[in-house]
């Protein structure tokens, strides 16, 4: 006979969440490490990456990996101007993958993304607890993002080991989270990094 | 602290103002940006540079610092926050990525030419990755692109010239003469070798043609790095050319691994102007693998990996190649015009990894060949 735990896990894991990408163009004093500008790219990025896979203002989202779970999501209509405006597919799908996992890890995890700084060409985020006053980037857990526009198991799965290969596990690995996301189906596969 | 903390968050704004004017088109004004967010992510890091303890806060705000540096080209001054940062004392994980970056910064540094002066008709490759050294390089990784090199400059030249697609037979001699390629001995820098079109170009018939070949293949590259094949495709509209350009292109780009970066780098209008092809890893180049090449694509997607037999180019628009699994089945794989000649023969005897669509009698229409990987 399965435990009350698991019985709540599997319940929470059946249980379907909304998020609407339009909050990433909003204030929130729960993501400090937002601002309007880049929620607005971000929502807007992804919106594009998931009309361009076929999906039309709203689909439900998978995630797998180190947590199972779905989320409705929906979100404002696509203009032509948008579409336009996001004609780079590599940056819209990079920009679409950091808007959703800021909306779903928060949920997932309880920590929410307090800060970022740029990595290469792109961004990567910290993520901890609103309430915790540790300084910048300490004390805090990391969270790399990468995205897929149209991907099979097998291209996810090779992304979450490159992206888990570029850290050599030892006790100077930081804590933190993986987020995959792919736009087709659409899912997000959120993995743990250094689980020790 | 607090005035860290507000330099280093004006500064991520900044640089995603300055994305969303890259995304509008406005480069100049995102250049702008990206120094000013710069400058500020630099202050912030100098802010706490003699405290060592403060970790992983120091080396995040020098490697983003940095990476910001890399983005407005300030190159000398991305090496010398790298290096601040690594002389602290940052984890383990935050230290690679400083050295991934610190690769960066140098092959910037080789892509630029550093004294060395380039005619309207030469190029310069540059290699880095794990079997390159200072000045050296292995000979396999660099003698095979050197020659699809050689091969893609021919190409480009009879392309231009107006030629029908030449499956078999000898480059005319003419065109040899004319196109001739030349090599500069290596330089010490990551391995950098000056490619020289045409010799002496006294019999160039027209003004430039070694010129705008070379412009062709930087375009061409640019829009395979950019994944765009459909401006590729405008640009070279004969489909034997095209999916010979791309089978080469392929051949040329870096493995990730044994060969990290390839830059090609060329002076037009007095300016260097560079290009770095894009590792196996990157978004655009997944895209072209998926890409159906204009092949026959009818029929069941497959993967086969075998040795190549066998390669019969008699009927020039559609050739004929054997592969033989580890399970002793042979496969027949069609291969379409442009590819059977440089692409395919190149890797005779070979084992082989063939992607392709199945047909109804057993064979295979060909979309890409590759050399398996030995350990």
């Amino acid at each position: 006979m399965a435990s009350y735990e698991t019985l709540l896990v599997i319940k929470f894991s059946e249980m379907s969440q909304k998020i609407n990408l339009n909050d990433l163009c909003i204030d929130k004093s729960d993501r400090p490490g937002w601002s309007k500008v880049f929620g607005g790219l971000c929502a807007e990025a992804a919106s594009v990456c998931l009309e361009k896979q076929g999906h039309i203002n709203s689909s439900t989202l998978h995630i797998d990996g180190d947590y199972s779970h779905k989320f409705e999501i929906s979100w404002s209509e696509v203009t032509d101007e948008m579409h336009r405006f996001q004609n780079d597919d590599q940056v819209a799908i990079e920009f679409g993958a950091y808007g959703i996992s800021a909306l779903i890890i928060p949920k997932l995890t309880n920590l929410t993304i307090i800060e970022r700084s740029k990595k290469g060409t792109g961004f990567d985020f910290w993520l901890g607890s609103i309430d915790d006053p540790a300084p910048l980037f300490q004390k805090k857990a990391r969270l790399e993002v990468s995205g897929i526009g149209n991907g099979t198991e097998k291209d996810i799965k090779s992304r979450v080991n490159t992206k888990l290969k570029q850290i050599t596990p030892s006790d100077g690995s930081l804590p933190g989270y993986v987020s995959i996301v792919e736009f087709s189906a659409p899912c997000s596969r959120v993995v743990k990094k250094c689980k020790k | 602290m607090q005035e860290v903390i507000e330099l280093h968050n004006e500064a991520m704004d900044l640089a995603s103002q300055a994305m969303l004017l890259n995304m509008q088109g406005e480069a100049s004004r995102a250049i702008y940006l990206t120094r000013e967010a710069f400058y500020k992510e630099r202050q912030a890091a100098l802010m706490i540079a003699n405290d060592y303890d403060m970790e992983p806060t120091r080396s995040v705000l020098y490697r983003s610092a940095a990476a910001l540096a890399l983005e407005c080209m300030e190159i000398r001054e991305a090496e010398r926050l790298i290096s601040s940062a690594l002389s602290g004392d940052p984890p383990d994980e935050i230290a690679n990525e400083l050295r991934d970056l610190l690769e960066q910064v140098y092959f910037q540094r080789h892509l630029s030419l550093r004294g060395v002066s380039l005619d309207s008709h030469e190029f310069q490759v540059s290699l880095t990755g794990e079997v390159v050294g200072f000045g050296i390089a292995q000979s396999d990784e660099f003698v095979e692109r050197v020659k699809d090199i050689e091969t893609m400059v021919y190409r480009v030249a009879e392309r231009k010239l107006g030629k029908p697609f030449r499956e078999r037979g000898q480059r005319s001699k003419k065109l040899r003469d004319e196109m001739e390629l030349y090599l500069s001995v290596p330089r010490a820098s990551s391995f950098a070798v000056t490619f020289r079109v045409g010799g002496n170009q006294l019999s160039i018939p027209s003004i430039g043609l070694a010129e705008e070949v070379i412009d062709d293949i930087f375009e061409g590259l640019r829009l395979f790095n950019d994944a765009d094949l459909d401006a590729l495709q405008k640009r070279i509209p004969q489909e034997a050319y095209f999916r010979n350009f791309v089978g080469l292109s392929r051949k040329i780009a870096p493995d990730g691994k044994k060969i990290k970066t390839v830059g090609l780098t060329t002076i037009r209008n007095s300016k260097e102007s560079t290009l770095v092809i894009h590792t196996p890893q990157s978004n655009s180049l997944q895209i072209i693998e998926k890409t159906e090449l204009p092949t026959l694509a009818v029929g069941e997607y497959i993967e086969i990996i075998g040795i190549l037999k066998f390669a019969d180019s008699r009927n020039p628009r559609n050739g004929l190649i054997q592969v033989v699994t580890d399970d002793r089945d042979t496969y027949k794989v069609r291969v379409p015009e442009g590819m059977m000649s440089d692409i395919v023969r190149p890797m005779f005897e070979d084992r082989v990894i063939i992607t392709g669509y199945l047909q109804k009698d057993g064979s295979i229409n060909l979309n890409e060949i590759k050399r398996e990987e030995s350990d």
